[in-house]
């Protein structure tokens, strides 16, 4: 009744500044995902567009602290210190107190994927996978290779590393993890003095810019998709929904427990039970401990503000943000596994809602143009 | 018939203050849109320059024979992309000349009627009007499998020589030039074809008239005579392919490495700046200028060296005359 009393006041002329758009940008790690989020939701509430533009974790808070959008997704947490720099510099810029909150909306795995004949069923060990990510297994049919996968006849066939081009999350999430289960890895000063590959030259280290050592670069998740389906003996990491979607072929993973996972949705989730948050909301997962977790997954965050200036934007974007932590049928989480992505744990969704419910507007707002 | 006009009504007179104030305007105008072009080129050095100073400060040469990129260790060097840079572009200007001047000559010496030159003429400069990204896709899908088995035997039986030693397992130098070589021929056959066309028909018939074949016109006086102008289509080319990103990023393998090899993967300047500048921080953006300086600073020198080149053959060929 009020909304009709509402129409019937305002004039016609009104109508197109009805529509609330929200910008944002950042991660490409969880795009496809956040777009059909979004689309369902324009087609539900036809007076909100959210504008995503899947630029990059580092891009997308660049844009954020120069006040381009109203929110970032990175694949990456951002460290308290790193938070408190952005919230300066919009604080100093916009003259009035900003802060930030960062947000997990969903989940997903990094998938070893590769293209070999006849598209084999392949069992990768911890050694192993390291190994041709360094160059120093360099065929298929290597006997490392061959001896975790007796039923496969593997070619001799150079691998191919297919990586990330440019600086990126899932890079970092991938390099986290080997950094983390193999001192090759490493870089020097980060392997402990009774490690046997103490002084030997520097590994690619934990980066979103890692020093390869092999490999050629593709732009995006869907650069390297489109590398490793079309290199045969490819090998390379990239989110397991890009992967699902082009139907690539992922390895199963020796996890901590010793046990060859694939990234499915169970074994995504039991990994990601075992995160500790920290007080600003992150936490990496370098190695799960769990007997059937998948060893290489992520969160991926969201950060908005806590304060908008405009009324609208701020109630609209609450309510997006609302719908992406709902777990109904055909909604929020519950499309996650479809696009290969994970739901949050239980208690995660519960914690993310309950701090995207801060959003809010400033007390004396001015209409936003 | 001026005869018949009288002199009262001529049509000559003075020009009036009108006038010469809309001959100033004019001249003014021209004149200060020369020196805005130049001074926006001035500009952009400029501040390229000055977002670079602080890497320039702190790398110096170095910069320049390093061939480590670790924006996290802040270690910047650009060796590799230096390398692959010139390397890519003079193979695919190399091999986009050959066909450019091939064609420039096919579409102008009567080998066919002159509809059909006309016809061809516009396909090869529809060459240009397609985005570098379709090259691209276009390398990925089609150009990379159908030369990878040739390419893989070559490295099999002639691996030893070095241009060959490596396996082209996707993107790599060869397919890279071989693309830039497409997206430069409108280029060299557009100028090429202008140049010839504008060699005096005299000069052409003389020639046959002194019993010289076809074959011989072409490259004893047509060749000879519009040589400038195709060195001046090459060199353009040569701008075009050492500033082209978008291709190269998607065909070049984006690998911080120089080889020899024309199957193993690179990375140019253009590229690396295009893949790193959205994800850099201040101390990286530095380093990115400082790239893109070397970047303008290589364009120049072929500029220049290119003149000199015209000069000194012009002046030979003119003697020769």
């Amino acid at each position: 009744m009020l909304l009709l009393a509402g129409i019937a006041l305002l004039p016609l002329s009104c109508a197109p500044s009805d529509t609330v758009t929200i910008q944002g940008a950042g991660a490409t790690f969880p795009a496809p995902l956040y777009k059909r989020w979004f689309l369902e939701y324009y087609l539900a509430n036809p007076h909100v567009r959210v504008n995503y533009q899947p630029i990059g974790s580092g891009a997308g808070v660049s844009q954020l602290e120069e006040g381009l959008t109203d929110f970032a997704a990175s694949d990456e947490a951002l460290k308290k210190s790193r938070l408190d720099e952005v919230a300066k510099t919009l604080s100093d810029r916009e003259r009035r107190k900003v802060e930030l909150i960062q947000v997990p909306l969903t989940a997903g795995a990094v998938a070893l994927c590769y293209n070999l004949p006849g598209d084999p069923d392949l069992y990768l060990p911890r050694k192993v996978y390291v190994g041709m990510a360094l160059g120093e297994i360099t065929y298929w049919d290597d006997e490392a290779i061959q001896k975790a996968n007796p039923e496969v006849k593997l070619p001799h066939q150079e691998i191919t590393f297919i990586r990330r081009a440019e600086s990126s999350g899932t890079t970092f999430v991938f390099t986290t993890h080997l950094n983390a289960i193999d001192d090759r890895w490493k870089l020097d000063r980060d392997r402990k003095a009774d490690s046997k590959f103490k002084s030997t030259p520097d590994g690619p280290g934990a980066s979103k810019t890692p020093q390869w050592i092999v490999g050629i670069g593709g732009k995006g998740n869907s650069g390297v998709a489109a590398l490793i389906s079309q290199t045969p003996g490819a090998f390379g990491y990239l989110e397991a929904g890009y992967a699902e979607l082009i139907e690539l072929k992922m390895a199963k993973l020796e996890n901590h427990a010793g046990n060859y996972v694939e990234p499915a949705d169970e074994y995504c989730r039991v990994a990601l039970e075992e995160a500790r948050f920290n007080d600003v909301f992150g936490a990496t997962i370098p190695d799960p401990k769990g007997a059937s977790a998948y060893p290489i997954v992520t969160f991926t965050w969201v950060i908005v503000r806590k304060r908008y200036s405009d009324q609208r934007l701020a109630d609209s974007l609450r309510d997006v943000l609302s719908y992406c932590l709902l777990d109904e049928e055909g909604k929020g989480q519950a499309l996650n596994s479809k696009l290969g992505y994970v739901k949050l744990p239980k208690n995660t969704l519960e914690r993310a809602r309950q701090a995207i419910r801060q959003i809010n507007a400033e007390e004396h707002h001015e209409p936003r143009k | 018939m001026s005869e018949a006009t009288p002199p009262t009504t001529t049509l000559s007179r003075p020009p009036t203050a009108f006038e010469i104030g809309m001959d100033r305007v004019f001249r003014g105008s021209t004149r200060a849109a020369a020196w805005l072009a130049i001074g926006l080129v001035f500009l952009i050095v400029f501040r390229i320059a000055w977002t670079a100073k602080p890497a320039i400060e702190k790398h110096g040469i170095r910069f320049l024979t390093t061939s480590k990129w670790n924006p996290s260790g802040k270690e910047f060097g650009i060796l590799p992309q230096i390398g692959g840079t010139l390397y890519s572009s003079i193979l695919g200007v190399a091999i986009g000349s050959i066909f450019g001047i091939a064609v420039a000559i096919f579409i102008t010496q009567d080998f066919l009627p002159p509809k059909l030159e006309i016809g061809i003429k516009n396909v090869v400069e529809l060459l240009a009007a397609i985005p570098s990204v379709v090259y691209g896709l276009w390398g990925i899908f089609v150009l990379i499998p159908t030369i990878r088995p040739f390419c893989n035997w070559l490295y099999e039986s002639l691996g030893f020589v070095p241009i060959f030693g490596s396996r082209l397992a996707g993107p790599g130098m060869l397919p890279a030039a071989l693309v830039l070589a497409i997206m430069v021929l409108p280029t060299v056959t557009a100028i090429s074809r202008d140049a010839i066309v504008a060699v005096p028909p005299k000069l052409r018939e003389a020639a046959f008239g002194l019993g010289a074949t076809r074959w011989e016109t072409i490259l004893a006086i047509i060749l000879p005579t519009a040589s400038r102008g195709i060195y001046g289509s090459i060199i353009l080319a040569f701008g075009r392919a050492v500033g082209e990103t978008m291709a190269l990023a998607m065909l070049l393998g984006n690998s911080n490495t120089f080889s020899w090899s024309l199957f193993a993967p690179g990375n140019t300047l253009a590229a690396l700046m295009a893949n790193q500048w959205p994800e850099s921080n201040a101390i990286e953006k530095g380093a990115l200028m400082y790239a893109g300086l070397v970047l303008l600073g290589i364009t120049l020198l072929i500029n220049v060296v290119g003149t000199l080149i015209l000069q000194r053959t012009v002046s030979v060929g003119e003697a020769q005359r």
